[in-house]
């Protein structure tokens, strides 16, 4: 019970804070989402030793576990085009697909390359 | 009476992330993976039964407004790994502009064999990038902001799919490189495979998906006015 309790209450200040992002976002007329503002916020704020890790976390890796259910509702959103989805199929499965498949495999190859090329440079 | 509905249609859309989350981790089949299957499944119901989408997503949305807090979250694995990702800055920013030349390079070419128009292809260039920002980067092109939603969703899936695939294949080995080619090709859903590999493929992802998203944000409108394209 203890355990659902704290969970609650830090996802409740997760809620807070990114409530707190949009704020500071609109009232200062930032170019960047208020997320991204509260993102850093609490970057900053764990940074400098004001928020504890052990305050947030059980809340953020729930929440981060359990991130797709959070984009289900939006994704449900097809169903309006499938029409449109329909007559444009194969361009669209060309760049959602191969375009996707391809990025990948081209960014993480030439990263993972990058990453062992410094690794023999280091001196063991 | 509407609240009752509402109620049933988060229970529903939880009830669908639940059972194909099992399902997935039961069987571990990449098509299993419950951002496909349950969004599927729920459009599915809806449209045997005669329901709207915005119907369902009246009480749904609720659901959706986790989101925010939950990328918030981000925040704390990012602290956890700073020093991972401050080694390979380097790499990753070679690696997440190269990703972002050849998602723009992509869909240009892509969309010319199949003979796109010029509407569908100023709405599909944001695909590999966050949704908030795919809305605003749509708008700045004179794309359709909720055409590109939907192709980032589905972007978003494809690469939830494919994203292990790739690593399985090309034998990428560590884990910036794993989180950072589902982070630039998938955004959010490839940050949330991510975490499922491991947090630091998880932070380098979600700071991926962020750089990805304002570089594309830099570089496209800049391409699309140089190549013509309007």
């Amino acid at each position: 019970m203890k355990k659902i309790t704290a969970l609650l209450l830090q996802i409740g200040a997760l809620v807070l804070f990114s409530w707190l992002g949009n704020l500071l976002a609109d009232w200062l007329h930032l170019p960047i989402p208020g997320t991204l503002v509260a993102i850093l916020l609490v970057f900053a704020l764990l940074h400098a030793g004001v928020l504890k890790l052990s305050w947030l976390e059980a809340g953020a890796d729930f929440l981060i576990a359990n991130l797709v259910l959070f984009f289900i509702p939006s994704a449900v959103v097809l169903m309006k085009h499938t029409e449109y989805l329909a007559s444009h199929a194969v361009g669209i499965a060309l760049v959602v697909v191969l375009g996707t498949f391809l990025i990948m495999a081209l960014s993480g190859t030439l990263t993972e390359r990058l990453i062992n090329k410094r690794k023999d440079e280091e001196p063991q | 009476m509407i609240w009752v509905m509402g109620i049933f249609y988060v229970l529903l859309t939880l009830g669908a992330y639940l059972i194909s989350k099992l399902l997935y981790r039961k069987t571990k089949f990449l098509l299993f993976t419950p951002f496909l299957i349950a969004p599927l499944a729920i459009a599915a119901l809806l449209m045997s039964t005669g329901v709207e989408y915005d119907t369902y997503n009246h009480g749904a949305k609720v659901i959706t407004k986790l989101l925010q807090p939950a990328t918030v979250a981000f925040a704390i694995p990012l602290y956890r790994y700073s020093g991972l990702l401050w080694k390979h800055r380097k790499a990753m920013l070679i690696g997440i502009g190269s990703g972002i030349l050849l998602s723009l390079g992509t869909t240009l070419l892509l969309t010319a064999i199949a003979q796109m128009d010029a509407g569908t292809v100023r709405s599909l260039l944001p695909h590999s990038v966050t949704t908030p920002l795919a809305m605003l980067l749509s708008e700045t092109l004179k794309g359709d902001p909720q055409v590109s939603v939907l192709f980032t969703i589905m972007t978003g899936i494809a690469g939830m799919v494919l994203g292990p695939i790739v690593i399985r294949l090309f034998r990428i080995k560590h884990e910036v490189s794993k989180g950072l080619l589902l982070g630039v090709g998938a955004h959010a859903a490839g940050t949330a495979k991510a975490f499922e590999l491991g947090e630091q493929e998880g932070a380098i992802a979600s700071v991926v998906t962020i750089v990805t998203a304002l570089l594309t944000l830099l570089v496209a409108p800049a391409l699309v006015s140089l190549l013509g394209i309007a």
